[in-house]
């Protein structure tokens, strides 16, 4: 199950203004990945492109092998969730379930058998849920029949554009939850789109950082974090001490990127700085302390227990294992 | 609240205007014989509304809808400017046309319910235009992208989401449309040469020929009361089968 799917040199244009940047991106069948990005980098474009609701003005566009860059959205064999999760006001829920079922001539049988299954499948009772009007459901159960109906057609790419970024944070998270139970058991390839990065590694197995129309860097969540390609994609994905690289004394041009758990106060690392404190937040399982030295803030992730306070001046550095340079 | 601003509104006419035309008719005639619509009147009448809202609903939803989707206010302007005209000139135009008609084509409208028709169609068409143009301009984009995603084609995605999203402002051009056309008196006469009875020439001619001003209010009221009739029912189709 699950088809791949594939852009080359995909450009988009809104009038004058070049959204998509002759983008390559090649995504396995089945496999999980996160476009991830700043608003305005072009991460929904690129989804819309791959649905098909966005023409593209050059490139072209695969989905299981198969060109569908000239072929209208609903011969793609994609299903899509979106921001506003888009669900009919006029339909209940079952019908809008249904709708795509409907559109395929099923036999009312069929229909409800499989509406049936697809509200299960979210985990909606559907005897208690099915003649409710969408108004009446509360945002999370929206979120599941948005879910419910682009899942009961099977789809083979199911795309979902930034789906919950308007509900708690606690059914958030429980969705996300069974969005990956649900990926890994039907096994459709999933795009997921989303501008934040905590999200972003709970769903995908791969991650497109993007900027500007541009794919910046694709990989694991891990490549990304421990060698990101640039500085953009060092400070996006994850928190990041980035420093000229001159500073460690290095001869070459670019940057200098260390994590914040790298970070050692006191001890002896390999670059040694002194520094006074200007500000510690606790953050659940460590403390981050941010330390002015040489015309930088220093930012460190410390024990909770370690015993520092504002104002403080202490030594502090990095191990040379743990820089990683990039060129710009 | 609004029940309350309703009734206040639906009494001043009554008051303001019914009533008194209605005693000063009583006063005048000292009551004397009513002189009720023929029903094949009160049928025509009620056709002919009915056609025009359809009719004019029917050409102007197409054009409101492009007008919403890419429409210039070029053509917007263009499209309502029958409204910067009066009723009777357009009337008069009109007859000029059919004339031109019948002489090429020979089809006969003037006199014709068909004439009288595209008449009130033209006079109304405007209204029917703004109405449903913002009902359609407010059309979110995402259902329609939900439809097609989900299988829908463009003309799918029309018809079994935006035309019934739509669908409150259908009603509320059909009844702005229907009322004006009840009651309507210019282009049954000019156009309909009289020929193309209606309940609102009949008003006319109780008040202005046979000078039954008694008559001519109760058949008012009752013209009044039987539009009302009318769109309680269509309100109430409407709405139990979209939102």
């Amino acid at each position: 199950m699950g088809l791949s799917v594939e852009l080359r040199d995909v450009a988009v244009k809104y009038g004058d203004f070049l959204a998509l940047k002759n983008v390559n991106l090649h995504v396995e069948a089945g496999e999980g990945l996160v476009l991830l990005g700043p608003s305005g980098s072009g991460k929904s474009t690129l989804l819309r492109a791959i649905a098909g609701l966005t023409p593209v003005a050059s490139g072209r566009v695969y989905i299981g092998g198969r060109d569908v860059t000239d072929l209208p959205p609903d011969k793609r064999k994609i299903s899509m969730l979106f921001q506003d999760l888009a669900l009919f006001p006029h339909l209940n829920v079952f019908e809008n379930v249904a709708f795509g079922l409907r559109l395929r001539n099923l036999p009312e049988e069929e229909v409800r058998r499989r509406v049936v299954w697809a509200l299960e499948l979210v985990r909606l009772d559907p005897a208690q849920f099915m003649s409710r009007r969408v108004h009446q459901l509360s945002g999370g159960q929206q979120q599941r029949v948005a879910l419910a109906r682009a899942l009961v057609v099977e789809p083979e790419v199911l795309l979902l554009d930034e789906p919950f970024s308007h509900i708690d944070l606690d059914i958030k998270n429980r969705l996300l939850e069974e969005l990956k139970i649900l990926h890994n058991k039907l096994g459709f390839t999933l795009i997921y789109v989303t501008h934040d990065r905590f999200e972003a590694v709970e769903i995908g197995d791969k991650v497109a950082l993007m900027k500007a129309g541009e794919i910046m860097q694709v990989g694991k969540p891990v490549e990304l974090y421990k060698r990101p390609k640039n500085r953009f994609v060092a400070e996006f994905f994850g928190e990041a001490n980035i420093l000229p690289a001159s500073l460690l004394g290095a001869e070459r041009n670019g940057y200098a990127v260390v994590r914040p758990e790298d970070v050692v106060i006191g001890n002896n690392p390999t670059y040694k700085f002194r520094g006074q404190v200007i500000d510690i937040t606790f953050l659940w399982h460590y403390l981050k302390v941010e330390v002015q030295s040489n015309g930088h803030v220093f930012k460190a992730y410390v024990d909770l227990e370690t015993p520092i306070s504002v104002g403080d001046v202490v030594e502090f550095g990095f191990d040379a294992k743990d820089v990683y340079f990039v060129e710009e | 609240m609004i029940g309350r601003i309703a009734l206040v509104a639906f009494a001043s006419v009554v008051v303001l205007f019914y009533l008194p035309f209605l005693a000063l008719g009583y006063y005048i005639t000292g009551g004397g014989e009513l002189k009720m619509p023929s029903f094949s009147m009160v049928a025509t009448t009620f056709l002919l509304a009915a056609l025009t809202a359809v009719v004019s609903i029917a050409v102007a939803y197409p054009a409101a809808y492009y007008l919403a989707k890419r429409g210039s206010e070029l053509e917007f302007a263009l499209l309502t400017a029958p409204l910067w005209v009066g009723t009777l000139l357009k009337a008069y135009s009109l007859l000029v046309l059919f004339a031109i008609v019948e002489r090429y084509t020979g089809v006969v409208l003037w006199g014709t319910a068909a004439g009288v028709l595209a008449g009130m169609v033209y006079e109304y068409l405007p209204y029917a235009l703004l109405t449903l143009y913002a009902a359609i301009e407010k059309l979110s984009e995402s259902p329609v992208n939900a439809a097609r995603v989900l299988g829908a084609s463009r003309l799918q995605a029309f018809l079994r989401v935006e035309l019934p999203l739509t669908m409150p402002g259908v009603a509320a051009a059909f009844i702005l449309v229907f009322l004006f056309a009840m009651g309507e008196v210019i282009m049954p006469a000019v156009l309909g040469a009289w020929k193309v009875y209606t309940f609102g020439s009949y008003v006319w001619d109780l008040y202005f020929k046979a000078r039954d001003i008694f008559s001519g209010s109760v058949m008012s009221l009752i013209l009044a009361a039987l539009s009302l009739l009318a769109t309680y029912i269509v309100v109430r189709t409407i709405r139990s089968i979209s939102i």
